[in-house]
């Protein structure tokens, strides 16, 4: 977890509808200058969590807690949401809608000007202040959206799914975004089903399953251990056959992939083992490429639900 | 009060603010006072006037003849028709009225003409005075047999009056102003609440600010547009009963009706922000973007509309005055009997108070359901009452 100091913690939150069971024993915790992802699959109870978190519902059972106090006492001023779902107002112009937010966070007038002027240029929405927001595309959109959730630099940032609808280049401005609410101390959480993104930006990963929270270790930005060199994989591309001499090279395995090559793949323990699996190869054969490969969150994502959904098959 | 309450009012009531509406009405008005004004200047301007007809009589005398008239009526003696066409022919006068059986009288002019029913209007009094003399009776006794006879009704020791034909058209007047104000917050509430909900900006709005703040926002914004609509048609009222006659400027300057004007206000105000709020929490409650229930809203307003008016010649019957003690009846059928003068000031007082009473209760079921209401896309009305009484059964 990251080493900031804790503010944001749930512990064993639960919430049901209509008698069907959506958050089960949720736990987490999130820091001051941390990213925090929530992932997992599409009704995993995420959106259900950040609403929680937000005040919108309340949970059956369980805490929610903010600085050690019932997230209730957290002020609204300090809350920046964006729901999975979005919503604007549509007849209006970008810049006064992004005003009238800004008195609904309760900012002073001369501050809502600087605010409205600095995220209209940081969001490349300036162009269109006088424009009417229906008129914008889905990704401008999106934009506002943002901005209108960090005109009050909030201390408690919580993003359902930030990245969808936009262009990579502006996935990258999100992420940067992000990055920087997070240095100013304030505490994110998000969720998204870019993984890729999710590695490069979180600190800490949780991975919700029918409503059941597990943390991911070793994934995102704060990871400090590499892992051991048993996760490694090499992966070794060859331009000839299969030749007995590979039997010597401890769990390897060897296909061809679609352009004709044979590609030997063991696992990496040990400088040593790898010198002399590496001797073999190169004298039997043309090595063509060399990858080392580790397990990244996308397998570990994919690895966590299929074992949740063996273990409900599984009955245990 | 929170501050941000008028935030959210301000930005409704701007964002449905449209003067097209009134500029219309407007038009109308102004095209009204053409046709009625400009019209009638311009006809007067283009007919002829100062047309001297001359009446076949043995009487000598005729009644005087106001200054304004088109015509001019002179008395010639029957016997001398042949020298009256030939005045007609040289132009002296316009025409010559001669009477013949059966209370017909024919009209000799030197060419066609088309101010008959005119001429017919203004003959009317020369008519009934010849005819008096011809009969021997007095004039004025024969203007009493024939005018319908007036009843000033007289209440000693009651304050209030009755205020005959233009009091019953007055709050006539009021009722439907009362009902096209109400309606008019229809399509605010319906898109501000419903459709907010259902395009989940509520959602967003509700992370940052609490939902009585944006609940009374909604509702002071509906107010207002209300208000402002039966504002609107109030003036438009007045002044196309000024412009046709209805009323002058002595009637409502009258400080005597002062305090009904305030009365009719304050219950129409106050049953303005009832069917507010109770618009307000059906729209919450719309289980899903194209329930039918929208379209039907309007019936229950204008059922209790309804109701009143058939009260409208008794406003003293019962019925009206259980209705006027009843939230939903009560802008319609209060300000009828306080034109009617059939409410005391109590009596006044007590509807105010259960209006008000049921306007906090409603508020307060209406927040109570909402939180839950507005994540509830698709789900059973039942379900969301039930899970708010959960909610605050638990506290939470």
């Amino acid at each position: 977890m990251h080493e900031g100091l804790c503010l944001l913690k749930l512990e064993l939150v639960r919430k049901s509808f209509r008698g069907a069971v959506v958050v089960e024993d949720a736990s987490f915790a999130a820091s001051a200058g941390g990213i925090l992802a929530l992932i997992g699959p599409n009704g995993a109870g995420k959106s259900t969590t950040f609403r929680m978190i937000c005040g919108l519902i309340h949970p059956d059972s369980g805490a929610l807690t903010w600085s050690g106090n019932p997230i209730s006492l957290l002020s609204k001023e300090r809350l920046g949401f964006l729901p999975e779902e979005r919503g604007l107002y549509q007849d209006i112009t970008v810049e006064r809608l992004l005003i009238y937010w800004a008195r609904l966070r309760s900012m002073r007038s001369d501050a809502i000007r600087h605010a409205v002027e600095l995220w209209m240029d940081r969001l490349e929405i300036a162009p269109y202040r006088d424009v009417l927001v229906s008129t914008l595309s889905k990704g401008n959109q999106q934009k506002i959206q943002l901005a209108i959730c960090l005109l009050h630099s909030p201390d408690l940032l919580v993003f359902d799914e930030p990245f969808s609808g936009l262009d990579p280049a502006n996935q990258d401005l999100v992420t940067n975004l992000l990055l920087e609410q997070a240095d100013r101390g304030a505490v994110v959480v998000i969720s998204a089903h870019q993984l890729a993104l999710v590695e490069r930006l979180a600190t800490d990963v949780v991975l919700m399953n029918k409503g059941l929270t597990s943390a991911l270790e070793g994934f995102g930005r704060s990871r400090q251990l590499p892992p051991t060199a048993s996760d490694r994989t090499v992966v070794v591309y060859l331009k000839g056959r299969h030749t007995p001499e590979f039997a010597d090279i401890a769990k390897h395995s060897a296909k061809r992939d679609h352009l004709g090559r044979l590609v030997l793949t063991f696992p990496a323990s040990g400088l040593k083992e790898l010198a002399s699996a590496l001797t073999i190869i190169c004298s039997c054969d043309e090595v063509l490429d060399i990858e080392l490969d580790r397990p990244g969150l996308h397998q570990a994502y994919l690895k966590s639900v299929s074992n949740y959904q063996s273990g409900i098959n599984h009955g245990s | 009060m929170d501050r941000r309450t008028m935030d959210v009012a301000a930005f409704e009531f701007r964002s449905f603010f449209d003067f097209k509406g009134e500029l219309i009405s407007l038009a109308i008005l102004a095209l009204i006072a053409a046709i009625r004004f400009g019209g009638d200047a311009i006809m007067a301007l283009s007919v002829p006037t100062n047309l001297v007809i001359a009446v076949e009589s043995t009487s000598h005398s005729l009644p005087d003849q106001t200054l304004r008239s088109r015509f001019s009526f002179v008395i010639t003696s029957p016997h001398e028709r042949k020298q009256a066409l030939e005045r007609i022919d040289n132009g002296q006068i316009a025409g010559l009225l001669a009477e013949e059986p059966n209370n017909t009288f024919r009209l000799y002019t030197k060419s066609r003409v088309f101010w008959t029913d005119a001429l017919a209007t203004e003959f009317l009094p020369i008519h009934r005075w010849l005819s008096t003399i011809k009969i021997g009776v007095d004039h004025n006794d024969i203007e009493r047999l024939v005018t319908p006879p007036q009843i000033v009704p007289s209440y000693p020791g009651i304050e209030e009056k009755a205020g005959g034909l233009s009091a019953y058209i007055s709050t006539i007047s009021i009722m439907v102003i009362i009902i096209i104000g109400i309606i008019s917050t229809l399509p605010l509430l319906l898109q501000g609440i419903a459709g907010e909900k259902f395009g989940r900006i509520s959602e967003i709005v509700l992370s940052a600010i609490s939902v009585p703040t944006w609940i009374d926002g909604k509702v002071i914004a509906a107010a207002l547009h209300g208000l402002k609509t039966m504002l609107s048609y109030t003036i438009y009222g007045l002044t196309l009963a000024l412009l046709l006659g209805y009323f002058g400027f002595d009637q409502i300057t009258d400080p005597d009706h002062w305090r009904g004007i305030a009365f009719t206000l304050i219950s129409g105000t106050l049953g303005l922000l009832f069917w507010i709020v109770l618009f307000a929490l059906v729209a919450a409650l719309l289980p899903n973007a194209k329930s039918p229930i929208r379209n039907t809203l309007v019936l229950a307003p204008m059922t209790c509309l309804l109701l009143c008016l058939n009260g409208a010649k008794e406003p003293d019957n019962s019925f009206i005055v259980a209705l006027s003690f009843f939230p939903p009846t009560m802008p319609f059928s209060m300000p009828l009997r306080i034109a009617s003068g059939t409410a005391s000031t109590l009596e006044f007082l007590a509807s105010m108070a259960f209006a008000i009473a049921s306007l906090i209760a409603l508020r307060l079921i209406l927040l109570r359901v909402f939180t839950r209401a507005i994540l509830n896309v698709g789900g059973k009305i039942n379900g969301v009452i039930s899970y708010s009484h959960k909610e605050t059964a638990s506290g939470l």
